[in-house]
């Protein structure tokens, strides 16, 4: 579902991302995970065509996002960390809004299971302004939901959701994926990274350190058997802080 | 220095060296540079008088000269002054940031190297003052800068201090729990007798100043007031304060600025010996201006209530529909036209009245209504900025929408000529309702010479959308090409370059206007020539109908146009990094 090819970033002289390439298929949960800086933002920016690459290649189901973005992008939701919503919209009317740019006609019955879902009923005439971070985040991630995208990105998705947020978010992507759609998923929450990916993207400085799933990756670094996520990371991305 | 002293000091340095390096570095990049050089041109054609030395042959009046204008000056002082104690904020004239908030309250430090750091601080609003006023009080005698300089720096340095004491005041007696009349008892009491004393004084003074009034010298009158001993015991700390800044002569300067001196001492002792506990005023004011600023980077103002939106979004149909219905949503919210639909309402039902028998009443309502649609056409773009003036802010999440740039940028400008034309059509429905109750009464006949020429309206009604949507597309092609110069959302830019790219952007707006209209222009005015000089050698009186046919032609190659620019902005936005835009606004 999602192919991305030689993907690379630069800015004047400073390259971001460097020669990516990984492939997400449909019902699979990659989680992209590095130290800060690495460029996991500006890969998942790239692959939600809010930046353009210098090089190398996206696509979604099919549909090269440099040739046919939109094609690519009606396929895809990307739910940023910080929530970027119109404060003159109220929490359905979002919904509504972002149903009929995504084409999504059917979105009708959607938009009260998902309101139900992610517990914004009591809000659905509210504005932005009169909702907490978390609320509105869970506004973003209703957003991103509501045209059923085959392709979802989500950057650092649990932030500023309460304890309860969190697990109802985990079994809503948890239900995404088991319904066939390929997730990105990039948090610095390796617990949930452990929990939900299926298979693993480590970057570093824009580079792929290790790709696969967690067997798959201490395999090649005997090293690292029996260790826990947190320190394969820090293995891996070269922090050699030893674990208490 | 003790050690928190030393920490202050350079946090006061630190910050004024970084900002002028900012500053001096986005004046390295191009577009910068030469908002700057406009700006920089501009203040200097101002203070420099080039405006007037170059097209007069008379000096320009003084500003600040004679007695007057110190006694007008020292008024306004105690009218600023008696309103700050009556009607200042319980909160404290210091503005703290968040991060002095997060850093410096929880810090050992005092509550005086507190209020010192933000006088430190002030002094580069004030030093820019100084040198405006310097400027702006140059020719009005012959005392040197220095000296000037210095009297005018003392002078906004004690009214700033005056400020934070009055405001600790304020503070400490709402902290004691007073509130309404009684924290304002002090100061009503002070102000009441301060008036009772001015009113002593115009009747101890009115002997004099009854035949300038009678004269209508007003300025004889107000200067006769002023040498009333009543008035000078009320006036005099302003006059203190203000005498040297007016000396006509070093001597005099020298007499005077003791006193001004004095008077900052007070000021800084009383400051800083208040002991108020500001703190938590303070840090509500900080969070509360934060939340503000963020929610103008948050890119747009937030409406009050949501209320019932422009029309109801369907779920089927085209995207762009959906970004058309989220700016006129936005018009609605955020512009409250509800009570702009009332008043063009009750100016029909009351013009239709007033204009029954009247045709001069009519003439005068249908100049209105042009004048207004006019205006809609030529600035209209400015005031409604739903549109890419707008959401150039949020170009991360439009990225991330399935629509085509040329798409989203005709979507843009298309809601923004929605909203204008259908207010040129209420204006429109204004005067035509005129002409008609005109047309029914007894004053018919004065419409005739209109009747004669209807051509150039019909022709004026034809081209109007196609001019209002090349400006509204101008105005978008700005805030894309030139984010960091357009005032996107709500939030202000500061700064020599902000001055020059806000020139910059309404004078090239409106000559990229007049350039987009050229060509239709020209194509039209052929169209008229050719068809009127045709007419004229068959003998045909109807000289105006080609008008029609050329307006027409000026519309479609105006859409020409439109189709062109659309496609291209919305390459341009296609190609646009976000980060790039949120880098010419930081």
């Amino acid at each position: 579902m999602i192919a991305v090819r030689g993907l690379t970033k630069r800015y004047g002289e400073f390259t971001a991302v460097r020669d990516l390439s990984f492939g997400v298929a449909p019902g699979e949960v990659l989680g992209l995970v590095g130290p800060n800086g690495a460029g996991k933002t500006t890969t998942l920016r790239a692959l939600a065509g809010i930046i353009t690459p210098s090089a190398g290649s996206i696509s979604i189901g099919g549909f090269d996002m440099a040739r046919q973005p939109e094609r690519a992008k009606a396929l895809l939701a990307f739910i940023p960390d910080e929530p970027q919503l119109f404060d003159y919209l109220t929490v359905e009317e979002h919904l509504r809004f972002t149903a009929r740019l995504y084409g999504a006609a059917d979105a009708a019955e959607r938009i009260p299971e998902l309101l139900g879902e992610l517990e914004l009923n009591d809000k659905r005439a509210a504005l932005p302004s009169e909702l907490s971070r978390g609320m509105r985040q869970k506004l973003a991630i209703a957003c991103g939901l509501v045209h059923a995208p085959s392709a979802l990105i989500l950057d650092e998705p649990l932030t500023g959701l309460d304890p309860a947020g969190i697990r109802r978010m985990r079994g809503t992507i948890a239900a995404r994926a088991k319904a066939g759609v390929a997730v990105l998923l990039s948090s610095h929450l390796l617990h949930l990274v452990e929990e939900l990916c299926t298979r693993l993207l480590v970057i570093q400085k824009g580079q792929t350190v290790a790709i696969g799933t967690i067997p798959e990756i201490v395999a090649g670094r005997p090293q690292l058997a029996g260790q826990g996520l947190e320190d394969i990371f820090l293995a891996l991305t070269g922090d050699g802080t030893p674990s208490p | 220095m003790s050690t928190t002293g030393g920490a202050l000091t350079y946090l006061a340095v630190r910050s004024f060296v970084n900002r002028v390096r900012v500053q001096f570095r986005r004046v390295k990049t191009p577009r910068y540079a030469i908002a700057f050089l406009f700006g920089a041109y501009y203040l200097w054609f101002v203070f420099s008088g080039g405006g007037y030395s170059r097209y007069r042959t008379t000096p320009p009046p003084m500003i600040g000269t004679g007695d007057l204008w110190p006694v007008l000056y020292e008024t306004l002082l105690a009218i600023s002054a008696m309103y700050t104690w009556l009607f200042g904020a319980a909160e404290p004239a210091i503005a703290f940031t968040p991060a002095d908030v997060q850093m410096l309250f929880p810090a050992p430090v005092s509550r005086q190297s507190l209020v010192r750091l933000k006088l430190a601080q002030v002094q580069i609003a004030i030093l820019f003052s100084v040198l405006l006023w310097l400027v702006l009080l140059q020719r009005t005698s012959p005392l040197p800068a220095l000296p000037r300089a210095f009297a005018l720096w003392v002078l906004f340095t004690t009214l700033y201090l005056h400020r934070v004491g009055a405001s600790f005041v304020k503070v400490s007696a709402a902290q004691r729990g007073l509130s309404g009349v009684r924290r304002n008892l002090i100061p009503i009491a002070v102000a009441a007798l301060a008036i009772g004393t001015m009113v002593w004084g115009v009747v101890d003074a009115w002997p004099q100043m009854q035949p300038a009034l009678a004269a209508h010298a007003f300025d004889r009158a107000l200067l006769a007031l002023r040498d009333s001993p009543q008035v000078r015991v009320v006036v005099w700390p302003f006059h203190a304060l203000v005498a040297p800044a007016f000396a006509p002569t070093f001597a005099r300067w020298l007499s005077t600025i003791g006193w001004a001196l004095l008077l900052l001492a007070l000021c800084y002792v009383w400051v800083m010996r208040a002991g108020v506990g500001f703190e938590e005023a303070a840090m509500q004011r900080a969070e509360r201006v934060a939340a503000q600023q963020a929610r103008q980077r948050g890119r747009t103002l937030a409406p009050v209530r949501a209320g019932r939106p422009a029309f109801v979004l369907k779920l089927a149909g085209h995207p762009t529909g959906a970004i058309v219905w989220k700016n006129v949503t936005a018009f609605k919210r955020l512009f409250s036209p509800r009570q702009g639909v009332v008043f063009v309402i009750a100016t029909i039902a009351l013009a239709t009245l007033w204009m029954r028998d009247s045709s001069t009443g009519a003439g005068l309502l249908v100049g209105i209504a042009g004048g207004g649609i006019a205006w809609l056409a030529l600035f209209g773009a400015i005031a409604v900025r739903v549109d890419l003036q707008q959401d150039m802010l949020r170009l991360q999440l439009l990225r991330t929408y399935p629509l085509s740039g040329a798409a989203l940028v005709g979507a843009e400008i298309g809601a923004s000529v929605a909203i204008l034309c259908a207010f040129q059509g209420l204006l429109l429905a204004v005067a035509l309702i005129a002409v008609l109750v005109t047309l029914f009464s007894s004053n018919s006949a004065a419409l005739g010479p209109a009747f004669e020429s209807w051509p150039k309206y019909a022709a004026a009604l034809i081209a109007l959308p196609a001019v209002t949507a090349l400006r509204v597309a101008v105005a978008n092609g700005w805030a894309v090409l030139f984010p960091g110069w357009v005032q996107l959302g709500p939030a202000r830019n500061a700064g020599i370059e902000a001055i020059g790219a806000n020139m910059l952007t309404v004078f090239g707006s409106m000559l990229a206007h007049l350039l987009l209209m050229l060509i239709p222009g020209l194509i039209a005015a052929a169209v008229y020539f050719g068809a009127a000089s045709a007419l004229l050698s068959r003998g045909s009186s109807h000289v105006l109908w080609p008008l029609i046919p050329a307006a027409m032609m000026f519309v479609a190659t105006a859409l020409g146009e439109l189709w062109l620019i659309v496609r291209w902005l919305g390459g341009v936005v296609t190609r646009t990094d976000p980060s790039a835009v949120d880098t010419a606004l930081a």
